[in-house]
């Protein structure tokens, strides 16, 4: 066993806190970083030890499940880690299958002991944490949200030479460069929810976010059945992930499959007038409070600061 | 092409209790369709362009899910444990597969519950792996796939076989109805052991225990009996946070 943790990255979002799992393991981390040149650069200044870079910025990341596998078969790594994102679950599991490792989702600790792994994973709606044991290698993907790596001195980026083996070609890419691609990139974001009554109270919502400078999102109902919103506004499990520095949540319910959209989010605050409402479980703080009542106050005071 | 559908596999987690000391059991003893399971079967017969679609799904249930939609034949597992690992339950799926032979393209949708088995099932099928599918269309003995793809899609070509981890967008927009359930109810289902399977089970894990996440409770303002106080309560509460 060669005693190292690989974490595979594929997106920006989640570097930060995938290192920072990865290198509570306890072993020295080598990062797989599927993207361009930028994006190895940036991982390989948050504490790892090496970055092996595959370059894709015309072949897609998939293309190289087989190499990463037969990779990890012969380097034998203790621990693959990735992000719940579409192409490091891909490449994690493939990787997993290979190895014979044993693989869980949600984690948020890991640490290896004598070829021993401990593993902590978010169970039951995020109810419980599983606690489980196993000989390494293990793998998984990650729980969102959480710790974040610090930045540390750059590690030597090794730049992936061989031919993917398999074959995928790109015939075309369509990146929305409307709401979408305002979503990823914000820092402040309004989720609003189906707490929002009639469609004029939209208005409020569109208030405060001129004065917080910030995006707004929606609940998929508000999309699918009041067909206020484009499918390019909605986050959730079935829609977008964002991880935003500030989500505040209005008349969001907080149903799992909306929660996991945003739970990448720095701060989450909440405005609803349901004290029971899930929301509060995953926010800092919170106002209990009718949102068409709030949200003009809170817009007024913000203007006054 | 003949194409397999895997659906109603994973167990769902708001049937996972957890009581006050962390600790969780299963109040439900079966697989529950998943949201993208429709979109799965969807994709499974569009990516056989008229050639046969066979449904993989645990034997317990409404087996019929998938021949409602399409499928023209069933094969059910059975046996399989409600804490089963996504390994576990990968190979499984992997050895019917191959049991059954001649499978071109499996799908099976990107689910939430239990996010890893996807891949799994296509590393031990020997297979690629594309997730976040949106939609497929057979391309001269190729496959055209529609993915997810940033804050858009990407459009990839693949020749030879894949597993197609399938997200749903939406909702079923048209459930079956009852008559056509009931017809489906008389396609062929075939039952398999998970004992005849032959999957190894030494690479699991064994769980030690469990317990309650650290979690700060929120500080909730109260705006019902003094709205301005919780506004100032919560712009504070940015500001500390560096969000103003």
């Amino acid at each position: 066993m060669a005693n190292k943790t690989w974490v595979i990255i594929a997106d920006d979002m989640t570097i930060e806190n995938s290192i920072a799992v990865s290198l509570e393991a306890g072993l020295p981390v080598t990062a797989l970083v599927f993207g361009d040149k930028e994006r190895a650069s940036k991982v390989s200044g948050y504490g790892v030890e090496s970055v092996l870079w595959f370059d894709t910025t015309e072949v897609i990341a998939e293309a190289y499940e087989s190499n990463v596998a037969e990779l990890a078969v012969s380097e034998k790594p203790s621990v693959v880690l990735g992000a719940d994102e579409p192409t490091a679950r891909s490449i994690v599991g493939v990787t997993a299958a290979h190895l014979g490792a044993p693989c869980a989702a949600a984690i948020t600790n890991v640490a290896v002991k004598d070829s021993c792994a401990t593993i902590e994973c978010l169970v039951a709606n995020d109810q419980s944490i599983e606690i489980f044991e196993c000989a390494t290698p293990v793998a998984g993907c990650l729980a969102d949200g959480g710790k974040e790596a610090s930045v540390g001195t750059p590690a030597p980026i090794t730049a992936y030479d061989e031919a993917p083996l398999t074959s995928i070609a790109i015939v075309s890419t369509d990146i929305d460069e409307g709401a979408a691609a305002s979503l990823a990139v914000a820092d402040r974001v309004i989720g609003v929810g189906l707490g929002v009554g009639p469609k004029d109270n939209l208005q409020h919502v569109y208030d405060l976010a001129e004065v917080l400078g910030a995006e707004i999102a929606c609940s998929l109902p508000l999309c699918d059945n009041y067909h206020w919103f484009e499918h390019s506004s909605v986050v959730g499990t079935s829609t977008q992930k964002i991880s935003p520095r500030f989500y505040l949540a209005c008349g969001v319910s907080g149903v799992p499959q909306h929660v996991l959209g945003v739970k990448g989010a720095k701060t989450i605050c909440a405005i609803n007038k349901d004290p029971e409402a899930p929301i509060f479980q995953e926010s800092a703080y919170g106002i209990l409070g009718d949102m068409n009542e709030v949200i003009p106050a809170l817009t007024q005071a913000i203007k006054s600061l | 092409m003949k194409t397999a559908v895997v659906f109603k596999w994973a167990m769902n987690p708001a049937d996972q209790v957890a009581a006050a000391d962390g600790s969780v059991s299963w109040a439900a003893n079966r697989p529950e369709a998943g949201d993208d399971d429709h979109a799965a079967i969807a994709t499974a017969i569009s990516a056989a362009d008229g050639g046969e679609v066979v449904g993989f799904t645990a034997a317990s249930g409404e087996i019929a899910f998938g021949a409602s939609r399409g499928t023209e034949r069933t094969i059910a597992i059975d046996g399989m444990a409600v804490d089963a690992q996504p390994l576990e339950i990968a190979r499984a799926y992997t050895e019917a597969i191959r049991k059954e032979g001649n499978i071109d393209v499996v799908a099976i949708g990107d689910c939430v519950w239990d996010p890893m088995v996807p891949s799994l099932l296509a590393g031990a099928l020997g297979w690629p792996v594309v997730s976040a599918v949106d939609e497929v269309k057979p391309d001269n003995g190729n496959l055209l796939i529609t993915r997810r793809y940033g804050t858009g899609t990407q459009d990839l070509l693949i020749t030879g076989p894949v597993v197609l981890a399938v997200s749903a967008r939406r909702e079923e927009a048209e459930k079956p109805g009852m008559r056509v359930v009931l017809q489906a109810r008389k396609k062929p289902v075939e039952t398999v052991e998970l004992s005849e399977l032959s999957t190894d089970t030494n690479d699991l894990y064994e769980v030690k225990g469990y317990r309650k996440p650290e979690t700060t409770a929120a500080k909730i303002f109260d705006a019902t009996s003094d709205l301005d106080g919780a506004v100032a309560q919560l712009i504070q509460a940015m500001q500390m946070e560096g969000v103003l």
